[in-house]
């Protein structure tokens, strides 16, 4: 078969050679010699017609063996990007191990973040997020991760007398009672006072009576949910025909959503434990208090109006307690925070 | 017994050197432009350039105007910061002229801005202000300062009210006050009465602010010249600045209630809060009091914003305001309370209280209209969403509903707004979370 292509391939060769006219033909005249042609060249060029057709040869195997090395040269070429391939793959795959290593997750972040906060609430926080018993609430699971590392502070006594004025609820969206705490008739502000607010009263102090008892009147805590209602409705009248300036209608807004949320609480099965005090705030320091709140599944409820110097009491002492922990574990702050 | 006295007095006297007795200097009025008024027991007088101001007399400028002393080298420039350079708003500037003779310039400045320019070193100039005295001693020539005075009453309705009904007593008819002074050029040691500084232009110690909350000194150094300091107003501005100018020029007696009714209708739009920044300056009540009521939300929005300034500028306003409203207009205590509450703002427990907003929302019904702007001037900056709900204070009623209606979309009952972009920007997300 090899034989037969080398003939065939010489036998074009020839056929080639005789019925092809020399390229050089159109540039000079037929019969007379060639200027270009070197003088001891004869006929059929440098190698005679058999040296050009030996020539041809050579040159489709040298053709022949350029071809089998670009195949080779493309091998290997293609090997490289293979493992070039591999390379940037291991590459990328460092880049991501490094960029997870220095990059913080989202739980560090959202650490950070409550460090942050805690912070703020604890050094400079402002007078509503302390009477709202918001920044207490805040911060009491840092402290109780301050407590729990046996971090006992400084000794700053809390005041009975004041913690007693400090409301309480039962988990994280419980009502307070603190309206009812002290069992004193209710300090109604001016742009309430009026009937409704007197029936009100009235119906409140049994309503009271029955969940010290551990009483449910379903019928009774309508009236007085359908009373305060309207009481709500007549201090918005109030404002709007003039009989109350923005600040009365404010403050009497404010005692009647704490009032809202110590009626919800009088319905609850634990009213009474936090009527008579089984749910209060206890302790004679800042680590007491706190594993007392743990211990009963306590959080900090909004200021009763006029309770809220013992609110300012005992957050400035949470904040001594908790700046004693950030200047002894200077520097360690980001893990605070249990994840 | 009465020898030995009287020898023991001459000892005392001779101890304490020569007495000198006080000169006090008049000062030339040498250049305005626009308007500088007089306070005199018959009413505010208008003083041309080049008459004498005596010791003791009270000049509010109009915008601007210059005072010195007969071969004084440094001179006073009294401005009304109309372009907004400086820090604060200020509307108009007042001083009263001290004329004590050691110092080339001796002034009380109540509000607003004056610049001091020191034509040689070594030149002094006294200035009091807030119950302080600084005593500025000019190093190099040309040096010029800038000093801009601001006072707001605190914010918080609660507060207002308590010390309305405890009779006008306690801390909250002061204003805070603020004190910032700016070296434009040249070199000036500050005498601050406690201490003393050397300050110069940028960079370098150039910046100095007091509050008399804090009641200390901060110097600052800055690198270069705030841009808006040293910047040139735009056309527009400077077209607006002499139309004022111009329009100034026509006040002889102050300002009547007359004048303001008939500027507030005026079409063009810088005529009627000129009038209301002049009323104001001129303490022209009646005239204030028509602006909150005036037919265009422009001039009503103007109005709330010199009212503010004016209730902020000094101790004892807020009484004056409220004795003007019971006496003169004779409205009822409670709607004198409501309408000083909405003037004076809320603070920072009430802003987080969702009652604040359900009063606001609720008053843009209200039947004054001064009541319904008032309203919603703060529920705008409260919540700048709300910018896009149409509201005209002397709309119908059925547009102001609608306006309601939407603003109760915005901010549902018993909810308070999410703080705006910049906070969270600044504050990172804890400023999202700590909203109770």
């Amino acid at each position: 078969m090899m034989r037969f292509f080398v003939r065939f391939l010489l036998a074009m060769v020839v056929a080639t050679a005789a019925f092809s006219a020399p390229a050089s033909a159109q540039y000079y005249q037929p019969g007379l010699p060639n200027p270009y042609q070197p003088g001891y060249v004869g006929p059929g060029g440098l190698y005679g017609n058999t040296g050009g057709s030996l020539m041809g040869s050579a040159a489709m195997a040298n053709a022949f063996g350029n071809v089998i090395t670009s195949q080779e040269e493309a091998r290997v070429l293609r090997e490289k990007a293979n493992q070039a391939k591999i390379d940037t793959k291991r590459k990328a795959f460092d880049e991501m191990n490094y960029e997870k290593a220095n990059t913080p997750t989202w739980t560090e972040q959202q650490s950070k973040i409550k460090t942050n906060t805690a912070s703020r609430l604890m050094l400079q926080a402002q007078e509503h997020e302390v009477v709202s018993g918001f920044a207490m609430n805040y911060v009491l699971p840092t402290l109780q991760h301050m407590v729990l590392s046996g971090v006992s502070g400084p000794s700053l006594p809390l005041d009975p007398a004041q913690l007693a004025r400090i409301n309480v609820t039962v988990g994280e969206n419980g009502n307070s009672v603190g309206m009812f705490k002290t069992g004193q008739p209710l300090d109604w502000p001016y742009a309430l006072l009026g009937p409704t607010q007197k029936k009100l009263d009235q119906k409140l102090v049994k309503v009271v009576y029955n969940a010290r008892q551990g009483v449910n009147d379903p019928k009774l805590q309508r009236e007085v949910r359908v009373l305060n209602e309207q009481m709500l409705a007549e201090l918005k009248k109030k404002l709007h025909i003039e009989e109350i300036d923005g600040a009365e209608y404010l403050e009497g807004k404010r005692f009647q959503e704490r009032l809202t949320d110590s009626i919800s609480g009088l319905a609850k099965a634990n009213a009474s434990q936090l009527l008579d005090g089984s749910y209060r705030v206890e302790g004679k320091s800042v680590p007491e208090v706190v594993m007392h709140m743990t211990q009963k599944g306590l959080r900090f409820a909004p200021a009763t109006p006029g309770a809220e110097p013992a609110y300012f009491g005992l957050h400035n002492a949470m904040a001594v307690y908790y700046v004693y922990y950030q200047q002894a574990h200077a520097g360690n702050t980001a893990s605070m925070f249990p994840r | 017994m009465r020898p030995v006295c009287g020898l023991a007095t001459l000892l005392a006297l001779a101890a304490a050197g020569p007495l000198v007795a006080q000169e006090k200097r008049d000062a030339l009025l040498s250049n305005k432009t626009g308007a500088v008024m007089l306070r005199t027991t018959a009413g505010w007088k208008p003083q041309q350039a080049g008459v004498e101001i005596k010791p003791g007399d009270f000049l509010v400028a109009l915008p601007d105007a210059t005072l010195k002393t007969k071969g004084g080298a440094v001179e006073l420039n009294m401005i009304a910061d109309i372009g907004n350079h400086g820090s604060y708003p200020v509307l108009e500037s007042a001083v009263t002229w001290g004329g004590e003779s050691l110092y080339d310039v001796d002034a009380t400045l109540h509000r607003g801005v004056i610049v001091l320019k020191a034509a040689k070193e070594k030149t002094k100039a006294r200035i009091k202000f807030a119950g302080e005295t600084w005593v500025f001693t000019f190093l190099q020539p040309e040096t010029t300062i800038v000093l801009e005075s601001y006072g707001r009453l605190s914010p918080g309705t609660h507060a207002v009210s308590k010390f309305m009904r405890d009779g006008f007593k306690g801390d909250h008819g002061e204003p805070d006050l603020e004190l910032a002074l700016l070296v434009l050029k040249g070199k000036v040691f500050v005498d601050f009465g406690a201490k003393g500084v050397a300050l110069n232009a940028p960079p370098g110690p150039a910046r100095v602010h007091w509050n008399n909350v804090t009641d200390g000194v901060d110097i600052a150094h800055i690198d270069k010249m705030p841009v808006n300091v040293m910047s040139e107003a735009d056309p527009k501005t400077k077209e607006q600045l002499e139309k004022i100018r111009k329009s100034i020029e026509n006040l002889n007696k102050g300002i009547t209630p007359k004048d303001v009714a008939h500027a507030v209708l005026d079409k063009d739009a810088a005529i009627p809060k000129l009038t209301v920044v002049v009323a104001g300056a001129l303490d022209n009540l009646d005239g204030l009091t028509l602006a909150l009521m005036a037919p265009r939300q422009e001039v009503r929005e103007a109005a709330i914003r010199v009212t503010r300034h004016w209730l902020g500028r000094e101790d004892g306003q807020l009484k004056r305001f409220h004795d003007f409203l019971v006496e003169k207009k004779e409205l009822k205590p409670v709607q004198v309370r409501n309408f000083l509450q909405l003037l004076v703002g809320f603070d920072d427990r009430e802003r987080a209280d969702p009652g604040t907003y359900e009063l606001l929302i609720a008053h843009l019904t209200h039947k004054h209209i001064a009541a319904r702007e008032l309203a919603h001037w703060h529920l705008i900056r409260l919540t700048p969403d709300g910018n896009k709900i149409p509201f005209d204070a002397a709309g119908t009623e059925t547009a102001l509903e609608e306006s309601q209606r939407r603003w109760r979309e915005l901010i549902p009952h018993g909810k308070v707004p999410a703080p705006p972009e910049t906070d969270l920007k600044a504050n990172g997300p804890q400023a999202k979370q700590v909203q109770p």
